[in-house]
């Protein structure tokens, strides 16, 4: 009788020692185990600033015109100009009550 | 029977108030409660401080103030009237439809501001309503801001007079010079007013300006052909202004985005693609007394190597002389003599290099039989006063238009198929656009150039002028002067 007990005892000692040893080692999880973070290459890291490290805004620089768009924006104006100013939005007069 | 409404229209606002009360005369439309014009008391205090400023600053529009403010500003009836009409002039302009001559086929359709004015009044949007009145064209707010500019000028005493003399240029001592400085400098901010009595590279550059903004050969030397604009007084700038701002209100609120535009006054023309101009260039107008219309239309077609049928006036009036004075002539010019039963022969030009037409022609319909085409004559396009046509526009480059027209064609989107169809320029070939393109020849003599600065012409048809006076700008006698 008392072996049985006893055996029975081990075994569940030996249960409870594969349940921990199974946890430890993550055993029972399906998703697959994060891999370890993989340093991008400074290519991409200069393709795709941070907020923080934006650097600076380039000046643009400015268009040049050759002297054929020159003249054809010259003779645009001189045959009129077309280009609808915006509306203009003004409130009303009076507040609405 | 749009039309005989339409022509009620002026009586309709010279009694507005007395519309409001009882049905205009006029039918259709009936008009509403909402319709008609609003009375004296359903104008709000502040709206008629709003209606008086508006009235009070019509010289912003070149209009004059007493034409619109009632003696007694504070009968609201009056002022009503006044608004009335002033909507009515800034919008569509004060030419009334039945002036127009022939030739100005560009008009404004037919506008009643009652109805407008009386929503205005009726949803609180008075002052709105007022400043969406005026064209928003850049090319008038420009005008708009050198109106202002040059009314400032002649407040301030305008420019001297620069006696006439030797042509001045670069090195020159002529005691001229600084009074041309002076002059220059009235009008372009980049010229200095005082500097050496001696022509130097800054003032040579300050009159290549100039000449450029006036239309001249900018060659930097001041003959009396530079003189004669650099003369012109500031009040007919002011006027020439005024007369260009008059003309844009005769224009459609919106254009369409791809459309050819000439300008017969500077004689230029430019191809706008997405609202953008893409392709400019020189051209040919017509003559004094072969003025090229102001007309709008479609292109529907290039003509490679086309036939030239002279108009029977041309035939008699100076081919046919040449003729008799030259045996020979018109063979000579390849025109082939084509008999008309019962009337007189027609002459037509064979198509090819020596054709008037040169190698292309662009068509649309108008009634004035005009359209654009190539030249043989290109040292036309060397002149700096460009109206020497008999009405129709010779341009500068027309292959380059007709390719860029015929562009969206997969049959026409190669050069070799132009090489092709021009061959030796006996085959003449119409070509449909795949889609018309909206041409519109209008008259300008007053623009803001690319620089900001307010640029003029010559007025070579008298337009400015004749306009002026059916306006009542200028008196008759002012007109002839």
């Amino acid at each position: 009788m008392l072996k049985k007990v006893l055996w029975i005892a081990l075994a569940c000692a030996v249960l409870l020692a594969a349940l921990a040893i199974s946890r430890s080692v993550n055993l029972t999880s399906n998703a697959p185990k994060e891999p370890a973070p993989v340093q991008a290459p400074a290519a991409e890291d200069a393709a795709e600033p941070t907020a923080a490290a934006e650097p600076a805004p380039q000046p643009t620089a400015p268009i040049v015109k050759t002297p054929e768009e020159l003249q054809v924006e010259e003779d645009a104006a001189a045959v009129g100009l077309t280009t609808v100013e915006p509306e203009p939005e003004a409130p009303a007069q009076t507040p609405p009550n | 029977m749009r039309w005989a409404w339409i022509a009620a229209v002026p009586a309709v606002l010279a009694n507005a108030v007395a519309v409001a009360q009882e049905p205009p005369v006029v039918s259709p439309p009936a008009p509403s409660a909402q319709a008609a014009a609003p009375t004296a008391t359903q104008l709000s205090a502040a709206q008629l401080e709003t209606a008086l400023k508006a009235l009070r600053t019509a010289d912003l529009h070149g209009l004059r103030p007493k034409d619109y403010l009632p003696a007694d500003e504070a009968d609201a009836a009056a002022v009503t009237q006044g608004l009335l009409r002033y909507a009515r002039d800034v919008k569509v302009g004060r030419l009334a439809l039945g002036d127009f001559p022939e030739l100005w086929a560009v008009r404004p359709p037919p506008y009643d501001p009652a109805p407008e004015l009386a929503k205005a009044v009726a949803e609180d949007r008075l002052q709105p309503w007022l400043d969406g009145l005026a064209p928003r064209y850049a090319g008038y707010v420009a005008l708009k801001r050198g109106l202002v500019r040059y009314r400032e000028i002649a407040t301030a005493g305008g420019w001297e007079t620069i006696p006439p003399g030797a042509a001045m240029g670069f090195g020159s001592t002529d005691p001229r010079v600084p009074a041309l400085r002076k002059r220059l400098a009235v009008e372009d901010p980049q010229a200095e007013a005082t500097g050496s009595p001696t022509f130097d590279k800054a003032l040579q550059d300050a009159v290549v300006r100039a000449q450029k903004r006036y239309g001249l050969k900018p060659d930097g030397v001041v003959g009396n052909g530079t003189l004669a604009y650099l003369n012109q007084p500031v009040g007919q700038r002011v006027l020439q202004i005024i007369a260009n701002m008059e003309r844009w209100r005769w224009l459609p609120a919106t254009m369409p985005s791809t459309r050819v535009q000439v300008n017969s006054g500077a004689a230029i023309v430019t191809l706008f693609r997405d609202d953008k101009p893409v392709l400019s260039m020189k051209a040919v107008s017509g003559k004094p007394g072969d003025e090229t219309p102001m007309l709008m239309s479609a292109i529907h077609s290039v003509v490679i190597n086309p036939p030239w049928n002279v108009p029977s006036r041309i035939a008699r009036e100076e081919l046919w002389p040449k003729e008799r004075a030259r045996p020979g002539y018109l063979a000579s010019h390849n025109y082939r003599i084509i008999p008309v039963e019962g009337g007189e022969p027609r002459l037509q030009q064979k198509s090819g290099d020596s054709s008037a037409l040169g190698r292309f022609k662009f068509d649309f319909d108008n009634p004035f039989a005009v359209y654009l085409h190539d030249t043989p004559s290109k040292g036309g396009f060397d002149l700096y006063a460009r109206q020497a046509s008999h009405g129709c526009v010779r341009i500068e480059k027309p292959r380059a238009l007709a390719e860029a027209l015929l562009a969206a064609d997969p049959a026409w989107a190669y050069s070799a198929a132009f090489d092709t169809a021009l061959g030796d320029g006996s085959k003449t070939q119409r070509v449909k656009l795949p889609e018309q393109v909206p041409v519109m020849i209008l008259y300008w003599t007053a623009f803001a150039g690319a620089d900001g600065l307010m640029h003029f012409r010559g007025d070579p048809y008298n337009w400015d002028r004749l306009l002026l006076t059916k306006v009542g700008v200028v008196g008759q006698a002012q007109a002839k002067a």
